[in-house]
């Protein structure tokens, strides 16, 4: 069941690529019509706050309390389809947000703390309501670069972390604020994978942090040049 | 469209791989605390004469520990000193993913330190397998059987130990046949004497004139074992003999089957000039007396 959802994500998260890479193939960044087909490009940089913990449903492993932590990294953004044929595309429907975070995890209870790092690597899909706000989810890439202490107990078993990977796929869904090119965001991210096979904790982790956004590059449906780079 | 081809692709791949990728298992300890009770190896046979299994005053059990994992290597070992056999001690034992065998052997020792003692009633060999693992009864210091429980191996195996099945308690099981001698009619000062004896590693309960009260001769060479007939009775001489309940039991080289040893009796006549050999045979409980002349 699982490996079946995470085929459909798998999926759906290629078919919502293709249907970008689609987007950006029409006019391989040459405005070509008026058709309003275009990509604004942003990259980002941002941090902000983490309050993260362990969750399970094997009555073998409490649920932790939270644990404070921070996340930084960069962004690139890519924004698309045009609101109308007035506007352009920046302030687009869509967009698409893959990102490289480094983000901290884990939980802490009255028994026992648990320290995990991650790299992680977000695509997140974006829907804009209106030009300045935006609801998000995509799927999370995560690689477990640390994690802290070595051993811990719990239930009265000592686990031996020594050979903890904790790779996780996560799910991740929240909301942002467009202010200038400040990025006011916050996201909420669920982990699918155990930390470790018999060790049946998932991680979660609530985030908020702003961004930083350059421009990069926008192509415009009324006939913005090929090679413009604008405001970096 | 080779960019969407290959954003496509790539996208796909690692998603596929990284949800498809199941975290490798870490190693698991459980700190197995389990409680173990000595109290149980004398249970069957105070009922008989409390008094006569006391322990000397120099002398300790020696509880000894060892853990066998699956392959029947010593894991761990742990000594612990009790007074008596009255008392319980607790033991931890750190457990991983496999199956493990818990022994352990209550013998009593004195002088010396735990592991090397100067007197010890059982010794044990071959720790560091389980299948090489012997316990064997020491005879050399007879003095401290008589009257005493010096000579008193209590066990306790659990096996298919494993993290999420072990007994928090432990109770310990005599495998020493005690042999109970009532001298009738024979014996004006005390008509009741009690001797335990111990088991050798062969399933072979073999109690000679070298075990302590049983080196009696009809010509009366041991004080405690003075055996006048002539001057106190005319009748024929009668011993009976009784052993009390013990246990046989496999672990290892050192034990086969799993017999409780029931009661047996039986009684011979003492002549004089005469050594008397009791046998028991574990695997078919079976007692057997034989004589011979000195």
């Amino acid at each position: 069941m699982k490996r079946f959802f995470l085929i459909s994500l798998c999926l759906l998260f290629g078919s919502a690529v293709g249907l970008f890479a689609q987007e950006l193939s029409k006019d391989d960044f040459i405005a070509s019509s008026s058709s309003g087909s275009s990509v604004a490009m942003k990259i980002g940089i941002g941090a902000g706050v983490n309050v993260a913990g362990l969750s399970s449903s094997n009555s073998e492993f409490p649920g932790t309390g939270i644990r404070p932590g921070f996340n930084g990294g960069v962004m690139f953004n890519l924004r698309f389809h045009p609101r109308d044929e007035m506007s352009t595309a920046e302030q687009g429907l869509f967009a698409i947000q893959p990102e490289i975070r480094y983000s901290t995890m884990g939980g802490n209870s009255s028994d026992f703390k648990l320290g995990l790092s991650y790299l992680t690597v977000p695509v997140m899909f974006q829907f804009y309501p209106s030009a300045n706000f935006y609801i998000e989810a995509g799927p999370v890439m995560a690689l477990n670069t640390s994690h802290t202490p070595n051993t811990t107990v719990i239930n009265n078993k000592q686990y031996d972390l020594a050979k903890l990977k904790a790779n996780d796929m996560m799910l991740a869904a929240g909301v942002g604020f467009l202010a200038g090119n400040i990025t006011i965001g916050a996201r909420f991210n669920f982990g699918i994978s155990d930390i470790a096979r018999n060790m049946n904790y998932k991680n979660w982790c609530a985030q908020a942090g702003i961004i930083y956004n350059f421009k990069l590059k926008s192509h415009e449906g009324s006939g913005v040049k090929k090679d413009d780079v604008l405001d970096l | 469209m080779k960019t969407r081809i290959i954003i496509l692709s790539l996208l796909m791949t690692l998603c596929s791989i990284f949800s498809a990728c199941e975290n490798q298992a870490v190693d698991i300890t459980v700190t197995a605390d389990i409680t173990i009770n000595t109290a149980s190896v004398l249970a069957p046979f105070i009922a008989y004469d409390s008094s006569d299994l006391d322990m000397y005053p120099d002398s300790k059990v020696r509880l000894t520990c060892l853990l066998y994992d699956a392959a029947g290597a010593l894991i761990n070992r742990q000594d612990i000193a009790l007074s008596d056999f009255s008392s319980s001690a607790n033991i931890q034992e750190k457990i991983g993913s496999q199956t493990y065998t818990l022994v352990v052997v209550a013998s009593c020792v004195s002088g010396g330190s735990l592991l090397k003692p100067e007197y010890e009633a059982y010794s044990l060999t071959g720790v560091n397998n389980l299948n090489t693992l012997n316990i064997e009864q020491i005879k050399s210091d007879i003095s401290k059987v008589f009257d005493s429980c010096w000579q008193v191996l209590g066990f306790g195996i659990q096996e298919n130990l494993t993290q999420s099945e072990y007994e928090p308690f432990m109770t310990l099981k005599p495998a020493t046949a005690l042999v109970y001698m009532n001298f009738r009619s024979i014996h004006a000062s005390s008509n009741i004497d009690l001797y335990a004896i111990g088991w050798t590693s062969n399933n072979l309960m073999t109690f000679t004139q070298q075990n302590a009260g049983f080196s009696c001769n009809v010509d009366g060479i041991y004080d405690e074992c003075d055996i006048e007939p002539d001057r106190y009775t005319s009748e024929n001489l009668y011993s009976l003999f009784s052993v009390f309940p013990g246990e046989c039991r496999t672990v290892g080289a050192s034990f086969t089957g799993n017999n409780i040893v029931d009661w047996k009796q039986n009684s011979v006549n003492v002549q004089a000039g005469h050594q008397y050999v009791f046998q028991y045979d574990c695997s078919a409980a079976a007692l057997t007396i034989k004589e011979g002349r000195l």
